[in-house]
């Protein structure tokens, strides 16, 4: 059985608004490779006046892939059913954990409201969880680009769902077929790599994101030349929120089947957008 | 330092998220002498404090209505204070092409009609936003009178509460010396309509521009802390 590796490389900077207002970080991410070569993926971005938001942020990106290794160390899903039931018992506790990091400190749990993005990638699948207002971004095996999950928004620009509270509004996205790579972001980076309206990938943005997961080496050069990107003046002058990135990609030298494949998709959407606040 | 293979990825270029605001000025016979040119002074100061923060003259667009005689849109273009039709692609002037306009006082206070006008405007600059792929921040209605409206004014008052309930617009009416209070809260339903201190037209201007710089960097999940109100009486 030939287990084709990925590189991963992920990075959460300050944004020059959070620094200005003395706040921190409320960005978080995480990602792990699994024995079998099963990527997990996962970015959250802490809500801006929760006071503990930056805690919330780590708090579920740590448990949602701790609850998947534990869930697909025991058993790989079959089907997407399967894949469904797993992604969501993640969210459920990390869920469960930020409440009882609320109960222990004696606190509303909305100190800790964040959102949060899950993807996991194995041979076959993508699979993939959604609240608030990040997204993922996929490289199709034939190089083509699109958004796999999209920031869920109301009509107004600053309103998106958060954990604990609004758990219901979880999305779940599975993608099967051939993924050259995928990059998670929380809001930060939007407007800077989505062209409004229909959030399309920008191209000149993600083709050399992914080219430069690809190629890499040296890991810790990696996150070195990631977290200087996030910071440089040619991304901050254009954003002041957090920004954070986390991808995957297959190393190029690894030959991509050369027939373009249909990925079948399907994604729950818990309620309508007319239902959006 | 040594080449970052990142150094190749570019930014596309999208719009600014826009925050709609719509002043509402009573310009009626009773705000003439000091009160209307305590009004002017304070939107020229408005004008000042939005073109001053980065983030709000980049998003902030204004339409200025005023009513004493007929409802009225004012250009913020400059050129005195021509009238404009009421249409949404006109009304609205983006920050760095503001001018406040110099107000002058004529009529009585037809508010009712004012806020009916003003309403579907508001509906169809958001159908423009959405036409055009813009985003936009919940928009702003700031209404300033010192008397009490004119007769029929009950079905706008019901309007403007069914828009706000509705979350379409985040309402602010302030009364002048002199302003029927109680009416004024019957148009509103989330924000109690304060009264101004004296003339205070700066103060009040100076907080509606850094409300609005609040807003416009507000992000999901914050709860827009708005600056103190140092203008308003305490007590109506």
């Amino acid at each position: 059985m030939q287990t084709l590796t990925w590189r991963v490389v992920g990075a959460a900077a300050q944004g020059v608004s959070h620094l200005e207002a003395d706040l921190p970080c409320q960005d978080a991410q995480l990602s792990r490779i699994m024995s079998d070569g099963t990527v997990l993926l996962a970015v959250a971005d802490g809500a801006g006046s929760a006071a503990r938001s930056q805690e919330g942020s780590r708090c579920v990106v740590e448990q949602a892939l701790d609850t998947l290794a534990t869930a697909l160390d025991a058993q790989s899903p079959a089907d997407e059913a399967a894949w469904r039931a797993v992604m969501t018992s993640a969210f459920a506790t990390a869920h469960t954990a930020l409440n009882e990091l609320a109960a222990t400190a004696q606190v509303s749990p909305r100190l800790f409201a964040t959102t949060l993005t899950v993807a996991v990638l194995t041979e076959a699948w993508l699979v993939l969880g959604h609240l608030g207002d990040g997204c993922a971004v996929v490289q199709s095996a034939d190089g083509r680009l699109f958004t796999a999950v999209r920031p869920q928004r109301g009509e107004y620009v600053n309103t998106t769902y958060f954990l604990p509270h609004a758990l219901d509004h979880l999305e779940l996205a599975v993608y099967t077929g051939p993924i050259q790579a995928i990059a998670l972001t929380t809001d930060g980076l939007l407007r800077l790599a989505l062209a409004l309206p229909e959030l399309e990938p920008y191209p000149r943005f993600f083709d050399p994101l992914f080219a430069f997961a690809s190629d890499f080496t040296d890991q810790a050069t990696a996150e070195t030349q990631l977290v200087a990107f996030l910071t440089s003046e040619r991304v901050s002058s254009r954003t002041e929120d957090d920004k954070t990135l986390v991808i995957a990609a297959r190393p190029r030298s690894v030959a991509a089947p050369v027939t373009p494949t249909e990925l079948a998709t399907s994604t729950t959407e818990e309620q309508s957008h007319a239902d959006l606040p | 330092m040594t080449y970052n293979p990142l150094e190749q990825v570019e930014f596309t270029d999208n719009p600014e998220p826009r925050c709609p605001v719509i002043l509402l000025l009573d310009i009626s016979g009773s705000m003439s002498g000091s009160p209307i040119a305590e009004l002017n002074e304070g939107l020229r100061a408005f004008e000042q404090t939005i073109k001053a923060d980065r983030l709000t003259s980049l998003r902030v667009e204004v339409a200025v209505i005023t009513f004493g005689g007929s409802p009225t849109v004012v250009s913020g273009r400059g050129g005195g204070a021509t009238s404009l039709p009421f249409d949404a692609h006109q009304a609205f002037v983006t920050v760095d092409q503001f001018i406040a306009p110099t107000l002058t006082t004529r009529g009585s206070t037809p508010m009712g009609e004012a806020v009916r006008q003003m309403l579907p405007l508001l509906r169809e600059r958001k159908q423009i936003y959405q036409q055009n792929g813009i985003d936009y921040f919940r928009p702003w209605v700031f209404m300033i009178t010192d008397g009490a409206p004119d007769s029929g004014w009950e079905t706008a008052a019901e309007q403007m509460r069914e828009e706000e309930g509705r979350n379409g617009l985040n309402f602010f009416a302030v009364g002048v010396e002199g302003a029927d209070m109680q009416t004024l809260a019957r148009f509103c339903k989330r924000n109690q309509p304060l009264k101004l201190k004296g003339l205070a037209f700066r103060d009040l201007f100076q907080w509606l521009s850094n409300s609005l710089s609040a807003v416009s960097q507000s992000q999901p999940g914050q709860q827009v802390a708005l600056p103190a109100v140092g203008w308003a009486q305490i007590g109506i």
